[in-house]
């Protein structure tokens, strides 16, 4: 019971670019130092994770959207 | 001239002072016949001109989301009448998975740092809100009626968040 538009957006990736690097930037954080820390195991495992969350989210949208 | 006391050891300072005179301590308990708005803003100036003040806030207030949704669907005298309302509580878990995600992400590459949970904290405070959703529905009198109710406020703000974790992983090359 939505009066939203079918196909609603999310934010646009140029405001979530933005946000993340001001964040970063307002704390100082060396971005190459971070990079360092993290292992070729580490980097496989997020990006799993990053992978498995978003089929979740959109297979939740996708119910969604047909459910309405 | 206004007067406080201090909340360890109940001397009574002037206003003036922003420690106490006895104990030294920066605690203050009550205020005597002082605008309390006043003395209060007084001190909170003096103090931030201590240059060895320090202000600490827990990192653990990330993220509040209150979120409410009331639905109430009343039917009387129909037939064949089908509801579905979606359920939330899967979108809710999606969140909380996306959230420690992002927190997860920052403590490996930041390590377990107050920069990081500040960064944590920052990031997830825009996405601070309350969502309330309140739907009701009043079918009478009715035949062959399917119902389908949504929270789609939420599925906005999971996108968010995962815009969020896929722009930091792809800051950290991970992509």
């Amino acid at each position: 019971m939505s009066n939203l538009p079918k196909n609603q957006k999310g934010i646009p990736n140029i405001a979530v670019d933005l946000l993340v690097s001001e964040i970063f930037r307002k704390n100082g954080v060396n971005l190459n130092n971070a990079k360092s820390k993290l292992s070729d195991e580490q980097k496989t495992a997020i990006k799993e994770l990053v992978e498995e969350l978003s089929s979740q989210v959109d297979s939740f949208m996708n119910s969604n959207n047909e459910k309405r | 001239m206004a007067s406080w006391k201090c909340s360890d050891c109940k001397q009574t300072n002037k206003e003036a002072q922003f420690s106490c005179s006895n104990c030294d301590s920066m605690g203050f308990l009550m205020l005597d016949n002082a605008d309390e708005m006043e003395v209060e803003r007084s001190m909170s100036k003096k103090r931030r001109r201590v240059d060895d003040a320090t202000v600490s806030q827990g990192a653990g207030q990330v993220s509040i989301l209150d979120q409410e949704s009331d639905e109430c669907i009343w039917i009387k005298d129909s037939c064949n009448i089908t509801v579905k309302s979606h359920d939330t509580q899967a979108a809710v878990s999606l969140q909380v998975g996306l959230q420690l995600a992002i927190a997860l992400v920052l403590s490996i590459s930041l390590g377990d740092s107050d920069q990081g949970r500040a960064i944590a904290q920052e990031m997830f405070q825009k996405f601070d809100d309350t969502q309330t959703n309140v739907q009701k529905i009043y079918i009478e009198n009715s035949k062959d009626c399917e119902i389908v109710t949504t929270d789609t406020d939420l599925s906005v703000n999971i996108q968010a968040l995962l815009e969020v974790l896929v722009t930091l992983v792809a800051r950290l090359d991970i992509f």
